[in-house]
């Protein structure tokens, strides 16, 4: 294996303690563990204009899950590259070592690079890229505690922190997911169900994540794994597309706070609003 | 003020806009439908999709009515634009790297917004100034450090902005002497150190006051 | 207009500001960022902290693995701890392998652990020469302002004193560990370190707590790390501007001041988590 240098090296080699142990076995019920229905969203919390540095950024939670996305730009394109009229949208998926029950590693894995991917395809679409030429924007997102459905909350993450960075776009994009297990159709499933073996010998089962154009009513991404049949398959993504739509008023909403908290000036209540900012920081 | 002495940029006009017509603006979000073509007209920040104007960005919805146009205008307002350098827009930059056939410079400030990050900016020789090209010494023009308000030419290779500073108002704003005090422009072509009295060469802009 | 000359001089903007006893964010120049604390937040982690130290904030959660100790040390543990400062947390980082920067400040972090002997490797081991603990604390920068090193101490000790470790022993038998996942024991923390950095600009003003734009334009920085029994475990001055006997005592008494402080509001938070 080799040895990298750069960071305060470890053992050799070293085992999760949840290997020894026994596995808390999951109780079947009609009822999901948190008591949700299977076609339930868990509370979500989603809040724009986390990261000072950065142009736009964005927090989201989704039960468990926390997912941190910051957008810098349209800056110039790092790597020399040939003349372009159109912007470009790069895109860095990272999971925190401590996301997951087993560590992960500090290099990037080939399930990063795929999840980046799909997040960039889900985003390009919905960005007005000929609007800033030869300059790139970029998107760096870091999943800091995975309880399922981590991708789908980059995706809705990462468009909150495009519009925060006031980058233009025909839509904003929410993501979502759904886990079919059998004949049951669980919506934004936690790492749990994720990882269930229930309905594994079934005809149906598998995993579908969605990006959706909300106000266009457009899927921009759409990945699929496991094996559905065409009809099931047809109606998790039409489940998807709900639970995207339940997700986009929150988007909505979290938009127009951070709008007027970050100008302030173009609001008529500004000088209203900017004594009871200051009020609120002392 | 001295760095931008172009017309008012879009978010003042905006200001001046609102504090007129008192109607309390709605913040839209990217995607978000406004209004029938057949009603308004798309401003910026919005684009036409199928008949409806739709929001590009998250800001202030803004209707303005234009003398002789029948629709009014609908446009949707955030401060904060994506800036980059377009072309003929003024550009503030600082000098990095000096030779003899061109000037190297970082883009600071595109029109009044400050860049979060520079983007990299080239004057030629023959962009320096507008009459007696040939004669031009890009050592008695420029020199690193120096704060330079210059024009967007053409967006450039892939490398750099080509940027020009042959207008009268354009060419170095700011410039420390040898001995490190802020000098003071004599003429087109000198400016003073306050501390020694020497001279340096320089393409001064021609400094205009603002009223403000 | 400000921000024109903010951008086109900066050192000089600074230099006016520190003439009147002041800084551009309106602080004193002894006056340290409002400092929050979230503890625990990370689930998946033994034990976890979010510090917020004015606009940076960091994160550290530590994951606990079992692992084979040395053959010169059987008595002994591991800590390895990491610092990543991502692309995400400020435009001056790009993508790849960890900048200088991180690297500096990780060993830095190491020094720190091993000089105030916080957690003694001795508690990690389960069996003499066949079983301990290695506890990973990576320490993640999510938003980059300035004075990461003392956010980073303040994560790292708050996320210790939250790291519960099931309960693993050695079945004779077969020689293999068992993990008890309902038995759950706090590790013993024997210090508790704290960092308190100094800014130097133009020689002679020292202030504290330096930001993103103060940390540019400092001629000098000086880090002093303290104990609860008022020990200096650790001073880190990467060059710049030489200090004076007397200014180095200044630096030490107020981090002996700030120190307590910190030890205090993560005490408070702790209690207020388990409560």
């Amino acid at each position: 294996m080799p040895t990298d240098s750069r960071r305060v090296p470890g053992p050799q080699d070293s085992r999760s303690p949840h290997w020894y142990g026994k596995h808390a076995t999951r109780q079947e019920g009609d009822t999901r563990p948190d008591g949700r229905g299977d076609h339930d969203l868990r509370p979500v919390y989603l809040h724009a204009g986390v990261v000072s540095q950065a142009t736009g950024s964005a927090y989201i939670e989704m039960g468990q899950t926390k997912v941190i996305a910051a957008v810098y730009g349209p800056r110039e394109i790092a790597r020399r590259e040939e003349f372009t009229m159109k912007g470009r949208l790069c895109c860095e998926l990272k999971f925190a070592t401590f996301a997951c029950r087993r560590r992960r590693q500090h290099i990037q894995d080939n399930q990063e690079k795929d999840g980046a991917l799909i997040v960039l395809q889900a985003l390009e679409p919905a960005v007005c890229l000929d609007r800033f030429p030869k300059s790139q924007v970029d998107v760096y997102i870091t999943v800091l505690q995975d309880d399922g459905s981590a991708l789908a909350a980059a995706i809705t993450c990462a468009a909150a922190g495009l519009a925060d960075a006031g980058v233009m776009m025909y839509d904003i994009v929410a993501g979502c997911s759904v886990r079919q297990c059998g004949e049951r159709q669980l919506l934004d499933p936690s790492v749990g169900e994720e990882l269930s073996q229930e309905g594994e010998s079934a005809e149906d089962h598998g995993m579908v994540t969605v990006g959706l154009l909300p106000s266009l009513n457009q899927v921009s991404a759409l990945t699929l794994d496991g094996h559905l049949q065409q009809q099931t398959a047809v109606q998790a993504v039409k489940t998807c597309i709900g639970g995207c739509q339940g997700i986009y008023p929150i988007l909505k909403d979290c938009l127009v706070t951070s709008t007027r908290k970050k100008i302030p000036a173009l609001d008529p209540k500004s000088s209203h609003a900017s004594t009871e900012g200051q009020n609120g920081q002392t | 003020m001295i760095f931008c002495s172009d017309t008012p940029h879009l978010p003042e006009v905006a200001v001046t806009i609102l504090s007129t017509n008192m109607a309390a603006p709605r913040v839209c979000v990217p995607g978000e439908r406004l209004f029938s073509t057949a009603d308004c007209e798309a401003g910026p920040g919005t684009y036409v999709h199928h008949g409806y104007i739709y929001s590009c960005l998250a800001g202030y919805m803004h209707k303005r009515k234009t003398e002789g146009k029948e629709l009014s205008i609908v446009e949707v307002i955030r401060q904060k634009e994506d800036a980059v350098p377009r072309i003929g827009s003024i550009v503030t930059a600082k000098v990095t790297s000096v030779s003899g056939r061109m000037c190297k410079c970082a883009i600071t400030c595109v029109e009044r917004t400050t860049l979060r990050e520079p983007f990299r900016g080239l004057i030629r020789k023959e962009d320096v100034r507008a009459t007696e090209k040939d004669r031009v010494e890009m050592y008695k023009c420029f020199r690193p450090g120096d704060i330079v308000l210059a024009r967007v030419l053409s967006l450039g290779d892939a490398n750099c902005y080509l940027l020009s500073t042959a207008e009268n108002e354009l060419g170095v704003v700011l410039a420390l002497s040898e001995a490190g005090a802020q000098m003071v422009p004599v003429s087109w072509c000198d400016m003073q150190c306050p501390k020694t009295g020497s001279k340096e060469f320089r393409k001064v802009a021609k400094v205009q006051l603002q009223q403000e | 207009m400000a921000a024109d000359f903010k951008t086109a001089q900066p050192v000089e903007y600074y230099r006016r500001f520190l003439k009147e006893d002041v800084r551009p964010d309106g602080r004193e120049l002894g006056e340290i960022r409002h400092t929050t604390l979230n503890i625990g937040s990370i689930t998946t982690a033994e034990g976890s902290a979010l510090v917020k130290l004015g606009n940076t904030t960091v994160i550290c959660g530590i994951k606990a693995e079992l692992c084979n100790p040395t053959a010169e040390e059987p008595k002994k543990g591991f800590v390895v701890p990491n610092v990543d400062l991502p692309p995400l947390c400020s435009p001056r980082f790009r993508p790849g392998p960890p900048s200088e920067q991180a690297q500096v400040v990780s060993q830095l972090m190491a020094d720190i652990i091993e000089n105030s002997g916080v957690v003694a490797l001795e508690d990690l081991c389960i069996v003499e020469g066949k079983l301990c603990w290695v506890l990973y604390c990576d320490m993640m920068c999510l938003d980059y302002d300035g004075n990461v090193v003392d956010t980073c101490v303040i994560s790292l000790l708050a996320a210790l004193k939250n790291v519960l470790l099931p309960e693993v022993t050695v079945n004779e038998e077969t020689g293999s560990p068992v993990t008890d996942v309902e038995k759950k024991l706090p590790l013993n923390i024997r210090k508790c370190p704290v960092a308190t950095t100094f800014g130097v600009f133009d020689d002679h003003y020292l202030f504290t707590d330096p930001t993103n734009e103060e940390e540019c334009l400092a001629t000098g920085v000086l880090t002093v790390v303290t104990t609860e029994d008022n020990k200096i475990c650790c001073m880190h001055k990467p060059g710049g501007t030489a200090l004076s006997e007397s200014r180095l005592q200044d630096c030490i008494n107020r981090a002996l001041t700030r120190a307590e402080e910190v030890r205090k509001l993560i005490d408070e938070t702790i209690n207020s988590v388990e409560r």
